[in-house]
């Protein structure tokens, strides 16, 4: 005898879909209802409402347009998101109730019929709902003239497979839980899971690893993570020209982004082909679980151990050692994590039992959590893999962007394998070394290394040292600060820096200038503007600098620092290369250089192009009695740049003469105009 | 023909089927009885497809039941806490039965309308209990099954619809051939219905035989002896033995004439076999299996 499903074997049941539909019509209902509001209502009213009165048509245009695109991004992501699990909430609930499931598997239809049922249903409502939602949309695009209908078909392919994706991924969620409230749960922790635990990890690799460095978020994680990859796909959809004008589609992103999409479409088929295999073995009597599968229990009890112990565990530790203002210790980091491992080892077993008597059941469990939470303590703080000690040989590097800081910082990327050598050699240093972190020492002067290895397998090593020293350790033949300070004034790593901060960017000068203290006869400020081509004049006299290496060469030592570091920087103006990616950005932009004494060449040429040198105020003369006399903003500049310290009231070095503001008028190409005003003098004019 | 052989199923190690073994012959009316926790729920859920046997057989007419859509369609039960969609009513009920059971019949289910005074339209969870356990006999006889799994079928219902709901099962029975399996533990309504009994206790059944040779196997006698003989003499095979006044009361394991011509060497004053309720017989089988009522001091 046949049941009165698609086939002998039960596959399918139309009466079981009729039920579905006729059940959850109100979650369908405000599905539609919140896809037709976001969509073709929206549209409606933008296009045809009282916006079309005043706004240019071209705004409205583009404004349809932003908008659906924010649809086929955002909207799609938020919604897929939100409904993809309230459907599967919905279409398979019975699984959490008794009696439900009793009827439901009492029914003449195999197990993968119901499933296929259910899925199918869900399924098919939000493949309606957009499909009918597209179609309204595009016949109010039609009526208002849009001709870029095709984005309405992207809309309809970035929702469907979003939706899919996270309707199917909850759905698999539902198949491990045997109460209702596990199946979000689930959902939730699993959608952020893999990042979490990445982050948790790279902190407890952070708080046990000399230098263990953050590094960025590798690719494999953050396609494990949907909703971050999701996020950012249809980032902006539009071409624009080097005006910033809008200039069509960006196919390339388009594509890329549908791509993306695809591929969770497809991982969403699969989960549902692993949600159809775990429902065709899942015990009906599960129901009432927290976890519904048997292997997956200790999965669960352990997971949610470790979990607690990664996060929790951690947090404890960084309050009580904050608390007790004490230094990282591997054995209390361990201690936290354990006790705060089994406190969630046994709260899950609690969830398992649905009793709290669990300890004398579930002992064995907990020691051998105890044992690989201790282990795991133990590798991390004993460096078992040679994490921290580890240095890639410089055939592996690819490229390094580093980071120095003394008393100034200096960063850039280098790929040349020499250099490379160079702090590979000194990361060697620093490993073995180990400089540490000791405020408590007399003169102690803080120094820190930043390095982001490249490395040619794909891979990405981060590191990151600070520590203190005291003044003189820099002269140390082949200590670390030796080489730190080495490196500090090397022409290719400053040219590095300077790339990083301003040359890579620079289409060309515009202008430059420099601001001079008052002197103390006339005790006003006074701006030297200078033109392009004496702009460039000093940025080459600056590279010869960098070439002869005087840039950085106090980075390490504070006293000869404060004594040849002048508090005037020197700006460049400059109109930046145009970025594809970034057409509308502003294009013009400036630089301060800070400067010193042993920058001669700078020097030389700032004295051609008329700067009197004799009145640029270093630190340590700000720092001078006599600084009390300068212009007040710039004593506040250089304290808050924090070149010098001590309080002073503002009564106590503010110059009633002096009281000067200066504006600068200025455009694309830098200053135009600048204006000095002072209370005595209602103007002064200089031209750049 | 249902079969169920060696059939176990554990529950976190708690066997709650232990090699159950019987036989429900074709067209008959076959009482599942047994203490609480024997195992008749499960009994009753592995044949309806929801739980899968560990091990054993499990089949009707030769097909084994479980994920056998052609199988479960003959078959339709009523379970004690019997299922409904929280917000349908018995009409709406019906759309889904009628959809999914073949031979579901809506001539059978506008006349058993006139049996059951629900108005279909109205919410199922709005019914009382009484109520909801008509309406799902309603919809479960409209499937016109071929196995009916009853368990605790009655329970909730007046008498005048428990006849009429036995009424209607057993038309069913005499009628169109269907096949009975009722779990209940109301005996006195089931001696009425039975043709066969089996009893289940502890994951096993102990017996099962038609109910007619279930009374022929065990009986009760009164038994008053000779003066000077105040005691059952222990050599007797009394599975039970009281005694009020000078008369005894033996309950015995074999017919009524071989206990008579047992006890008649003894020169009795009087014996009488009474037939013995399906009740006793429950009792005092499973007195020998160790569950009997306790003489509790509170």
């Amino acid at each position: 005898m046949q049941s009165k499903t698609s086939s002998s074997k039960g596959l399918f049941s139309p009466a079981l879909l009729r039920n579905d539909l006729s059940r959850f019509w109100p979650l369908w209902t405000l599905y539609l209802l919140a896809w037709l509001l976001a969509m073709p209502a929206v549209q409606l009213l933008e296009l045809f409402g009282h916006n079309r009165q005043w706004m240019d048509p071209a705004d409205l245009y583009m404004n349809a347009l932003r908008e659906i695109s924010g649809m086929a991004s955002d909207g799609a992501l938020i919604m897929s998101v939100i409904f993809g699990c309230l459907f599967a909430m919905a279409l398979f609930s019975y699984l959490t109730n008794a009696r439900a499931v009793g009827f439901a598997h009492a029914l003449p239809a195999r197990r993968e019929g119901l499933f296929l049922t259910h899925y199918i249903c869900g399924a098919a409502v939000f493949f309606t709902v957009h499909a009918g939602t597209a179609l309204l949309t595009m016949a109010v695009w039609a009526a208002a003239g849009m001709r870029e209908i095709w984005l309405i078909g992207v809309w309809f392919l970035s929702a469907t497979g979003q939706m899919l994706f996270f309707y199917s991924f909850a759905v698999f969620c539902a198949m491990f839980a045997g109460q209702m409230l596990a199946i979000p749960v689930f959902y939730g922790v699993f959608n952020g899971l893999v990042y979490g635990l990445t982050y948790l990890i790279q902190s407890l690799c952070e708080m046990l690893f000399y230098g263990w460095g953050y590094s960025n978020i590798p690719m494999p994680v953050v396609w494990l993570t949907p909703v971050a990859k999701l996020s950012t796909v249809f980032w902006d959809l539009w071409t624009y020209d080097e005006l910033g004008n809008w200039n069509g589609a960006d196919w390339g992103q388009i594509q890329s982004g549908l791509g993306v999409v695809g591929v969770y479409a497809l991982a969403g088929v699969a989960l549902t082909a692993a949600a159809l295999l775990v429902y065709s073995r899942r015990r009906s009597e599960s129901t009432g679980d927290t976890v519904a599968i048997g292997w997956a229990r200790p999965i669960f009890r352990y997971g949610v151990g470790v979990c607690a112990a990664l996060s929790v565990g951690q947090l404890l530790y960084t309050i009580l050692r904050d608390a007790f203002d004490g230094d990282t210790s591997a054995p209390g980091l361990g201690a936290c994590m354990v006790a705060v491992g089994l406190v969630g080892y046994f709260a899950a077993e609690m969830l398992l039992q649905k009793s709290f008597r669990v300890l004398r059941r579930s002992w064995k469990g907990g020691a051998a959590l105890t044992v690989i939470l201790v282990l795991l303590c133990a590798a991390f703080s004993t460096d078992l893999l040679g994490i921290e000690k580890y240095v890639p040989a410089v055939d592996a590097v690819q490229s390094l962007n580093f980071g120095i800081n003394g008393e100034n910082y200096i960063s850039g990327t280098i790929t040349d394998p020499e250099t490379i050598g160079r702090f590979l050699m000194l990361h060697q240093e620093v490993v073995e070394e180990k400089p540490e972190n000791n405020w408590n020492s007399d003169n102690s002067t803080y120094a820190g290394l930043r390095l982001n290895y490249i490395l040619k397998s794909g891979k990405e090593l981060s590191r990151y040292y600070d520590f203190t020293y005291k003044s003189g350790e820099e002269q140390e033949q082949g200590s670390v600060l030796f080489q730190m300070a080495a490196l500090m004034s090397d022409p290719v790593i400053r040219r590095a820096d300077l790339s990083a901060q301003f040359l890579n960017d620079v289409d060309r000068l515009t202008a430059a200038e420099i601001t001079l203290y008052p002197s103390q006869t006339d005790g006003k400020n006074e701006t030297l503007n200078f033109d392009a081509d004496t702009a460039q004049t000093l940025l080459d006299a600056l590279e010869k600098d960098i070439d002869a290496g005087h840039l950085g060469v106090d980075a390490f030592d504070a006293e000869a620092w404060s004594a040849n570091t002048y508090t005037n920087s020197l700006t460049f103006y400059y109109r930046i290369k145009t970025d594809p990616a970034f057409p509308q950005r502003d294009d013009s932009a400036s630089f301060d250089l800070e400067f010193s004494k042993n920058d001669t060449f700078l020097l030389t040429a700032l004295e051609y192009a008329g700067v009197d040198t004799g009145l640029l105020t270093t630190y340590e003369q700000m720092n001078t009695s006599d600084g009390v006399a300068l212009n007040g903003k710039a004593y506040e500049y250089a304290q808050t740049e924090g070149r010098i310290s001590g309080g002073i009231e503002s009564a106590e070095y503010e110059d009633p003469a002096a009281d000067t503001s200066i504006a600068i008028i200025g455009g694309a190409d830098g200053p135009t105009e600048i204006y000095v005003a002072s209370q005595t003098s209602s103007a002064d004019t200089q031209e750049p | 023909m249902i079969e169920i052989k060696n059939a176990v199923k554990r529950f976190d190690g708690f066997a709650a089927l232990d090699g159950a073994t019987l036989t429900v012959p074709k067209s008959s009316v076959y009482g599942l009885v047994g203490p609480n926790g024997a195992g008749k729920s499960t009994l009753l859920r592995c044949l309806n497809g929801v739980y899968k046997a560990d091990s054993g057989t499990i089949a009707i007419e030769g097909e084994p039941v479980w994920e056998h859509p052609a199988v479960k369609a003959r078959v339709n039960s009523i379970p004690d806490d019997w299922y409904y969609f929280l917000q349908s009513s018995t009409q709406d009920m019906m759309k889904l039965y009628r959809g999914i059971y073949p031979k579901f019949s809506m001539e059978r289910y506008k006349k058993l309308g006139e049996a059951f005074p629900i108005d279909p339209k109205k919410p199922i969870r709005h019914l009382s209990k009484g109520m909801q356990k008509q309406a799902a006999f309603w919809l479960t006889m409209s499937c016109m099954p071929e196995y009916l799994m009853l368990d605790e079928p009655v329970d909730g219902l007046d008498p005048v619809m428990r006849r009429q709901v036995w009424s209607l099962v057993l038309d069913d029975v005499a009628e169109r051939g269907t096949t009975v399996l009722v779990s209940s533990h109301n005996l006195r309504e089931l001696e009425d219905v039975c043709d066969h009994v089996g009893i289940l206790d502890h994951g096993k059944v102990l017996l099962e035989r038609s109910l007619a040779q279930l009374q022929d196997n065990m009986v009760k006698l009164q038994v008053v002896f000779p003066d000077g003989m105040t005691e059952v003499p222990p050599e007797i095979p009394a599975l039970h033995a009281s005694k009020l006044g000078r008369i005894h009361t033996l309950i015995m394991r074999m017919n009524a004439q071989k206990a008579t011509e047992l006890l008649a060497q003894y020169n009795p004053l009087l014996v009488d076999a009474v037939p013995l309720t399906l009740e006793e017989i429950f009792i005092y089988e499973l007195g020998g299996a160790d569950y009997a009522v306790k003489d509790i001091v509170l």
